[in-house]
């Protein structure tokens, strides 16, 4: 179920996590970090190594006390709960299934766990189901050692969803997998959850992940949850210029700029000049003041190969990556590399000059040293 | 610089045969990536050709001279592996110079060697720099620049981008690719990485226990892949495959549910090959879809299962029989919504069920 669906407003909170801080000596891993996840959505956190997802989700796990916020599960301030009070399952990066068991009995584990313990009938049922949805009935007698990675992940996944707790957090569970296999596993995962309907936190740094399994997608870096919302939005409207270099692959193309005068000046040597109106003007200088200023330009919104009748910009091709649906080309203008994706079939190579353009309606621009967004 | 020829090259450890007689032709300055999934033979291939492996039979040439019995230090190659292996106390600037210092080089030679490759890869800023202290994508620069800053005549990458952050990991090709083609250095690339070897190989050799599958161009492997595997292991997502019977007038798939017609010409072409198993594959690009139907062949009602929303394409998936396959298209698909798909005829692939070898 998508975000956008306009029943999910309606949806109770399930997991808030309010204002959560969390220092390790100097380092705050976690800043004020604020986010609500709805019964039955995934949210996802996207961000590179070291923004703080781990951590933050350790912390709604209950592995870690946060130095400042509220936990609250299903209504209820679990803050203080350990871990095995919250009822939430967690599904690590490294998971950690027992060699020593088969597969069946490592799935099993949680269920006869003390205090959980459910009668072996039900526990025969809820495997046999999650084993079919998962693709691994075949499996369960066979012992963890024997198994491929792919279907160590699958018994991990197995073992997780089993239970049906108030939220799964998820930790990277598909990274380390082969890109093969993450690609199937990630729509089974969509598929999966839209049967379960289960509510999830999911971390990971891969773009494409966070876009094939997040309902919405909250972007983080350095413990700073820049914004929440779903790929279209975070898309059309990032509010910093970390939303835009994290979101997409490739990402937004982010270049020096300035104005001066009444037009906007962009990476000075590469002759792309854009002539702004008195209003655009001032408002560009009023909210960057004497800062300087980011421009930045989604791929697609690139046209390249402009005819010499239009006008255009020039930069030189020193990249063509071949993706088989689709042309990855890197322009050298200025100091800058841009990138664009082209059809396959489009000509000129390695060292060719290559007329670009794009119009100053599809720009961004972003306050260089805040990275907020600067309308105009 | 130099070509490289391996022939039927063999490598056994006991019973496991982990390169199983291959042939390799390197031209000189090709970039080639070896490519395949864990196991397939890649890196012990280049282990060999690197002379850190003695291969069990075979021969490996550079140009027209036998390299089998050269230590590696004689045979004028250069390694970048997974992990930097760089000395992580010193400097960036003596790591990459430690090469040029153990073979006597003079420093002013040294020193014009580090102005040229810090500027080709970037460098300038941080030479001072302690590698343990930069992050990994810098580290990999490094490490690359130590590689390159002797002139090998081959240069050999086993998965340099495997550690790195997926967005470093981007960067990082595109300079890869930049970088060789303004070296010209005869490269040999090891990945399990089929986006990468894509992007950067002038000849892909796509390999399998042990085997060569299918060594051509990124172009010639993804648009005409001679096996099912080769289709399912180049493109993400890959060609879509399933199981059907050809009728004469019809492929039924299996679970007998979906059938579909075929063009005239399609069905012509397959009734004269005579084969009635098959495999058809067609690779998600190459489906489209509408919620009426609006051909007459070579098209499917089915349900959308999932839709990933990406800003230049959604990928949309949805069930033929036991098969998951998705589709690749610009407009919106609805998650659940009915419709139809359409797959372009001339871009259907035929496969022999038995030996998932290309019929056409």
């Amino acid at each position: 179920m998508r975000a956008s669906d306009p029943q999910a407003q309606d949806k109770i909170k399930m997991l808030k996590l309010d204002g959560i801080t969390k220092r390790f000596g100097d380092l705050t891993a976690v800043n004020r970090l604020r986010i609500e996840v709805s019964a039955g959505e995934i949210i996802v956190l996207l961000g590179p190594t070291g923004a703080g997802k781990t951590t933050t989700l350790r912390i709604a796990a209950g592995l870690e006390n946060p130095d400042e916020g509220k936990v609250i599960l299903d209504g209820r301030d679990v803050t203080k709960l350990p871990p095995s009070y919250r009822d939430v399952a967690m599904i690590f990066e490294a998971h950690n299934l027992y060699p020593i068991y088969n597969v069946y009995d490592n799935i099993a584990f949680p269920l006869r766990a003390p205090g959980r313990k459910l009668p072996e009938k039900e526990i025969k049922e809820r495997i046999s189901k999650v084993a079919t949805d998962l693709h691994i009935s075949h499996l369960l007698d066979r012992e963890m050692t024997t198994l491929s990675g792919g279907e160590i992940q699958r018994a991990a996944l197995a073992r997780t969803l089993v239970r049906t707790p108030r939220i799964y957090l998820m930790d990277e569970p598909l990274s380390n997998l082969d890109l093969k296999l993450r690609e199937e596993l990630r729509v089974e995962f969509r598929e999966l959850h839209k049967r379960y309907g289960a509510t999830m936190l999911y971390v990971t740094h891969d773009f494409v992940s966070a876009v094939s399994i997040g309902d919405r997608i909250g972007i983080l870096d350095r413990g700073k949850l820049h914004q929440v919302g779903t790929p279209d939005e975070l898309h059309q409207d990032p509010h910093t210029v970390t939303v835009a270099a994290l979101m997409e692959s490739p990402p937004m193309n982010l270049l020096p700029c300035q104005v001066a005068g009444g037009s906007m000046l962009v990476d000075q040597e590469a002759g792309i000049i854009f002539p702004l109106s008195q209003g655009q003007g001032a408002k560009v200088r009023e909210k960057a003041g004497d800062g300087e200023i980011v421009l930045g330009v989604w791929p697609e919104d690139i046209r390249i190969g402009i005819p010499e009748s239009e006008r255009a910009f020039q930069g030189l091709i020193v990249g063509k990556e071949f993706q088989g649906a689709n042309t990855l080309m890197n322009l050298s203008v200025g100091k800058s590399i841009l990138k664009t994706l082209t059809d396959p079939d489009f000509p000129g190579g390695f060292g060719k000059l290559c007329r670009f353009y794009f119009p100053l309606e599809k720009v961004y621009l972003f306050h260089k040293k805040s990275g907020e967004r600067i309308y105009f | 610089m130099a070509a490289v020829h391996v022939k039927n090259l063999k490598k056994f450890y006991g019973s496991v045969k982990a390169v199983d007689g291959i042939d390799l032709e390197i031209e000189d300055q090709e970039f080639v990536v070896l490519l395949g999934p864990s196991g397939c033979g890649k890196t012990t291939t280049l282990r060999c050709i690197a002379g850190l492996e003695s291969p069990t039979s075979g021969e490996i040439f550079f140009d027209s001279r036998r390299v089998n019995t050269l230590e590696p230090a004689d045979r004028n190659i250069a390694m970048v592996f997974q992990f930097f292996a760089l000395y992580p106390h010193l400097n960036a600037i003596d790591n990459i110079s430690f090469p040029l210092r153990a073979q006597g080089t003079p420093p002013k030679k040294i020193g014009e060697k580090i102005a040229w490759i810090s500027g080709l890869l970037g460098l300038e800023a941080i030479l001072k720099r302690k590698v343990q202290t930069l992050p990994g994508g810098d580290q990999q620069k490094v490490a690359l620049a130590r590689a390159i800053v002797r002139d090998p005549v081959v240069l050999l990458l086993d998965e340099p981008l495997s550690q790195l952050d997926e967005k470093f990991r981007d960067e990082m090709r595109t300079e890869l690719g930049r970088l060789q083609r303004s070296l010209h250095v005869t490269t040999i690339y090891v990945t399990h990485d089929q986006r990468e070897a894509m992007a950067l190989a002038d000849k892909i050799v796509l390999m399998k226990d042990g085997k060569i599958l299918q060594a051509g161009s990124p172009r010639e492997i993804y648009g005409d892949p001679q096996s099912v595997f080769a289709g399912y292991f180049i493109g993400s997502p890959g060609m879509n495959f399933a199981k059907c019977v050809w009728e004469g007038d019809r492929l039924l798939f299996q679970g007998g549910i979906n059938e579909l017609k075929l063009s005239d010409k399609l069905a012509t072409l397959l009734s004269q090959k005579g084969k009635r198993n098959l495999l058809i594959g067609i690779r998600p690009e190459h489906i489209s879809f509408s919620a009426m139907q609006r051909e007459s062949v070579c098209t499917l009602k089915i349900k959308v299962a999932t839709v990933e929303k990406f800003s230049q394409f959604k990928i949309f998936s949805f069930h033929l029989g036991e098969q998951l396959f998705m589709g690749r298209v610009r407009e919106e698909v609805p998650e659940g919504a009915e419709g139809y798909v359409y797959f372009l005829p001339d871009r259907l692939r035929f496969f022999d069920a038995e030996t998932e070898r290309s019929i056409f």
